[in-house]
């Protein structure tokens, strides 16, 4: 007898060990954990169940779980867990429930549920985990729809890009038709089919062609910008050398620069290397930063230089202008930045012509940038690839 | 100084008497002999019986027949088809040019016209069309 009791002695001890080592695992868990046993009425809790529902132990421990928080736990698709779906499956894990709870308000909950079997007697016990997600679940709901927001906000913004490009090729063709008559006639009467005029009709009528032709590159200017943003520019790459281009760009600049007594001069590195690039836009690029550097100088000298390593074409552009200051070149690229042009009466320009320069080199894989400062002139420069051609 | 474009007769079709009348002014002014047409309709049956060098046309034309079609039918006519045409046109868009092109237009000259350059090629087309010959 003395034996036995001291062996029961023995055994409820490590019973209580046993119980204590897992309430002390159950207290660890971050999670909240509750444990049912048959009747669904509470064994046990964690620490953390009392703390996330706002719960004391001695009005859990015995109850009926539905009844938890006065009733607060009668939630419809917990039922059915517990009722339905535990007794053919042991083993549930990420049940999801959804509940307004009047301590906590709205929660999102995953329920991970253990149905276990004891040895002895027939009793079961249910351990449900239960893991709050609703923050979680909030972010991913705010992304989803900030997703969608976005996806909206970006097919309306490609259409709104495509009919304001339409807009602007139907005005370009409805400004482009008076200035046919415009332009047309005025050069009629200048190129004196309509018989003779005198220097001072002469002059006048060179001012309107003159602005007739301003007019005309405006709306060029902005159709082309029109046509960059809706991602619309088309490259026509072709095979030429550096002489092809500048046999077509410097006799167009030789008499502007002569006009105005500037000494315009151009040194090219001897290259037998052909550039793989788009022609027109290149030589409209070469074009608008070399007449830019003849207007703005007043004095001096423009000077081109090409230039090659390795890897790329080099071309800069240098006068001994009026230059410019530093806050005036973070924005020469942008659209309608022109810089000092209010003090120079006559030299009137579209604003766009760097801004579509810039676009021109940039989706040809080349740079462009420029250095300057206010009275030491400024220096144009842009870069273009040197491309492999498949068959030359 | 004798004019290139002395006995070459040209057929222009714009609806705005203005355009047409610069143009007329133009060649007119280097020997051409120039007629007017002011819709599709009226180009195809004035080609047909004054059997012009070249043709300039604006694409678009009032009525059922624009410039497209007035030279699709154009060059759809035995007699007619060797007749270069050019269009004039006051877009610039690259899709508007293909669909001329397709349509069988040789050519375009764009508005606003440059006056140097159109007698030129006038000039350019109408040796190549009697080259053809």
């Amino acid at each position: 007898m003395k034996k036995n009791r001291k062996e029961l002695e023995v055994i409820k001890q490590s019973a209580d060990e046993a119980s204590e080592f897992a309430e002390s695992i159950i207290n660890t868990v971050r999670e909240p954990l509750i444990a049912l046993d048959q009747d669904l009425r509470v064994v046990t809790a964690s620490r953390s169940f009392y703390e996330f529902f706002k719960v004391r132990p001695e009005e859990t421990v015995g109850q009926l779980i539905y009844d938890l928080g006065n009733k607060q736990w009668d939630i419809p698709k917990l039922r059915e867990l517990l009722e339905t779906i535990l007794p053919q499956k042991a083993t549930f894990d990420n049940y999801e429930v959804e509940h307004d709870f009047a301590t906590i308000g709205k929660r999102i909950m995953l329920l991970n549920a253990r149905q276990i079997q004891r040895v002895l007697g027939k009793e079961r016990i249910i351990l449900l985990a239960i893991e709050d997600i609703t923050e979680r679940k909030e972010i991913e709901n705010g992304l989803k729809k900030a997703h969608e927001e976005l996806k909206e906000l970006a097919t309306e913004l490609k259409r709104t890009a495509r009919v304001k490009s339409e807009f602007l090729a139907n005005m370009s063709h409805e400004l482009r038709t008076p200035l046919n008559s415009i332009i047309g006639y005025t050069k009629l009467i200048l190129n004196g089919i309509e018989g003779e005029i005198n220097d001072e009709q002469r002059k006048d009528l060179q001012t309107v062609y003159s602005n007739g032709k301003h007019l005309l590159e405006l709306i060029n200017d902005l159709l082309e910008l029109s046509r960059i943003e809706a991602g619309k520019t088309v490259l026509n790459y072709g095979i030429f050398t550096i002489s092809d281009l500048l046999s077509e760009v410097i006799p167009v600049l030789t008499p502007l620069a002569r006009d105005k007594g500037l000494d315009f001069t151009y040194s090219v590195v001897p290259t037998l290397e052909h550039l793989y690039a788009d022609k027109a836009k290149t030589k409209q690029v070469l074009t608008n930063i070399l007449s830019n550097a003849v207007k703005f100088t007043n004095n001096g000298s423009v000077k081109l230089n090409v230039a090659e390593d390795n890897n790329v074409f080099t071309f800069s552009v240098t006068d001994t202008g009026s230059g410019m200051k530093k806050e005036d070149l973070e924005v020469i690229f942008d659209s309608f930045k022109q810089v000092g042009l209010a003090q120079i009466p006559g030299y009137e320009g579209t604003g766009l012509g760097l801004t579509i320069s810039k676009h021109f080199i940039e989706i040809q894989g080349g740079e462009i940038w420029v250095e300057s400062e206010p009275d030491k002139g400024s220096t144009f420069t842009f870069t273009l690839p040197k491309k492999k051609i498949a068959n030359p | 100084m004798e004019k290139e474009g002395r006995g070459k007769k040209i057929l222009v079709v714009d609806d705005r008497e203005d355009s047409r009348r610069l143009v007329c002014k133009i060649l007119g002014h280097h020997g051409y002999e120039v007629i007017g047409a002011v819709t599709g309709e009226d180009a195809i049956n004035i080609a047909q019986t004054q059997l012009p060098d070249l043709i300039l046309m604006d694409i678009r034309l009032p009525g059922i027949i624009d410039g497209l079609e007035a030279t699709r039918r154009i060059k759809a006519l035995p007699k007619l088809a060797h007749i270069p045409i050019l269009a004039m046109t006051a877009s610039v868009r690259p899709e508007d040019m293909q669909i001329a092109l397709d349509s069988g237009f040789n050519d375009f000259v764009r508005k606003p016209i440059d006056i140097d350059e159109l007698p030129k090629r006038v000039v350019e087309h109408i040796a190549r069309a009697s080259s053809v010959i």
